[in-house]
């Protein structure tokens, strides 16, 4: 079998996502973005680690004013491509579908993300806190932007 | 009736850099479950970083580790590069691939000389920190300290290669170079290493793939990823050098990996050292401008991820840094269980976590419930003699 090129894997990602992001940027020819609404976020995910192979890299929780991102970066490490998917939540209604159910290794990260940012992930099957300690007051989230140091 | 019995790690230890607590549930010899919990030397570096400027930055993050500490930087200044669109000088991507191999070398001959220590053979442990000296002094000589070398900068490296500076590199590589080879040839033959590392801790490509491994500990299990190939910074794609990779997955593929991708990087910083271009090692960078990189770098442990966000302001927006043993770790759940305990030191140095297990503080209070503690220092004892009786054995 003849290894897909970077153009192939390109392709074939966005033709088995379909209509399911928003919007694909590319500002480099091996750096994707998919945009992609809260409620498709669980089944892009699943094309990208399930059914087109990438490895979950980690994922990134922002603060953004008035809303909250989460950006979780997956990888093909066979052509070095790093695809980004972006889901966004009002700051007002911070939840957002567990991608744990279809991608394992995000266990950890989404728990982080919990701790810091205060994103709450639906369907998680262990939502623990990881980062901060024990006798952390409820509430507080270190890398909200109102937080104070 | 099963005995179930806890065996708390961690979280403190003084070998290394990280805290990390992990509860073995062992029932009779073997761990039938386990729990692991972190954080307990989280620093926030990411929210340090997220009130620096763009240059201070890699000055923060190579402190997240103080063993790969030229990994966190390179990748951070990769992804601003990748913001910015800076080009850097040939000269500079070279220097890069040079202190980043000297790296390499020394973590992995630390990690040798642990995994010596761990299964009892503490001629390893002396030796091995013995021959890593030499890449420390290469280290101090290029970038003028032994640890944090403070050498890349957005759009660069902060200071330059002489050809003394050179000279001294390629002395100290042959001075690693004969005891390395000594290395992989006792790790090789040795009779007492197969038998007590062969089969042990093994990781399937499966489980190493769906929980997302990275570097040599996914591959020795077969998956053939490694960022300077598939995604190729610096003056990777410039030079020859093989990806190392093994099949079974267990402990004894993981040294094996580890001692071979030494031999690579001496191979890599040759022709770096050879090669090396003239030219200047500094683009200036002004301002950046809004947008997101990403930059990701093969540390000794795997690939290290820096996801970086740009306002247009003085630094950065958003600065996410996951380390390799974060994702690693918990395939260390996912080698344990079913090992007896004896192997469990083993299994999870294999990994290299940034790992500190030690004497730690859990305190089991019900002396009814027949909780019995064991601490690091037990384990260790049970490794050693676990490895005494298959040397007896070998030598009867």
């Amino acid at each position: 079998m003849v290894p897909e090129n970077l153009e192939e894997v390109v392709q074939r990602v966005k033709a088995l996502a379909g209509d399911l992001p928003v919007q694909w940027t590319r500002p480099l020819p091996r750096r994707l973005y998919a945009s992609v609404a809260k409620q498709n976020a669980r089944s892009l995910a699943k094309v990208l680690f399930k059914d087109s192979g990438a490895r979950f890299a980690t994922a990134t929780g922002t603060d953004l004013g008035e809303e909250l991102e989460v950006v979780y970066h997956f990888e093909y490490d066979t052509v070095g491509l790093v695809v980004n998917m972006r889901i966004r939540t009002p700051k007002g209604d911070p939840v957002l579908p567990s991608l744990v159910p279809v991608v394992p290794p995000a266990d950890w990260i989404e728990r982080e993300i919990n701790d810091l940012l205060g994103v709450v992930f639906e369907g998680h099957p262990d939502p623990r806190r990881l980062i901060l300690a024990d006798d952390w007051p409820q509430g507080v989230y270190p890398l909200r932007r109102d937080q104070k140091t | 009736m099963t005995h179930r019995t806890i065996i708390p790690i961690g979280p403190y230890h003084p070998l290394q850099e990280e805290a990390e607590f992990f509860q073995l549930f062992v029932e009779g010899e073997t761990v039938v479950d386990m729990d692991v919990r972190l954080s307990y030397n989280h620093r926030g570096i990411e929210g340090v970083s997220m009130k620096r400027t763009w240059d201070q930055v890699p000055y923060a993050v190579e402190r997240v580790c103080g063993i790969c500490s030229a990994s966190h930087p390179l990748a951070y200044v990769q992804a601003v590069e990748e913001i910015c669109g800076a080009k850097v000088p040939e000269r500079a991507l070279y220097i890069r691939t040079i202190v980043n191999e000297l790296e390499r070398i020394h973590s992995h001959l630390l990690w040798f000389g642990l995994a010596g220590h761990f299964i009892g053979f503490n001629t390893v442990f002396m030796w091995a920190w013995r021959y890593r000296e030499p890449s420390l002094d290469a280290l101090e000589v290029v970038s003028g300290s032994r640890i944090n070398y403070a050498n890349h900068t957005v759009g660069g490296s902060r200071l330059d290669l002489d050809p003394e500076k050179v000279k001294y590199v390629s002395e100290k590589l042959d001075e690693i170079e004969r005891p390395l080879d000594m290395f992989i040839t006792t790790a090789l033959e040795d009779p007492v290493l197969s038998l007590r590392l062969k089969g042990v801790g093994v990781l399937t490509p499966e489980a190493a793939r769906l929980l997302g491994a990275v570097g040599p500990t996914a591959r020795a299990s077969g998956l053939p990823i490694d960022v300077r190939r598939d995604d190729p910074y610096a003056a990777y794609d410039r030079v020859d050098w093989d990806v190392i990779t093994a099949t079974h997955g267990d402990v004894f593929d993981k040294a094996v990996v580890r001692l071979l991708e030494t031999k690579e990087a001496i191979r890599i910083l040759r022709q770096a050292l050879r090669d090396l271009p003239d030219g200047p090692i500094q683009t200036p960078v002004k301002e950046i401008p809004p947008g997101e990189g990403v930059g990701h770098v093969e540390a000794p442990r795997g690939e290290t991820f820096h996801f970086v966000k740009s306002n247009g302001g003085p630094g950065p927006e958003r600065h996410k840094i996951r380390a390799p043993s974060y994702i690693n770790i918990p395939t260390f759940k996912a080698t344990c269980i079913g090992q007896p305990i004896a192997d469990v030191t083993i299994t999870l140095a294999a990994i290299d976590p940034c790992y500190s297990c030690t004497e730690r503080m859990l305190v089991v209070r019900d002396a009814d419930s027949g909780k019995e503690l064991m601490d690091f220092g037990d384990l260790v004892r049970l490794s050693q003699q676990k490895t005494e009786q298959i040397r007896k054995f070998v030598l009867s």
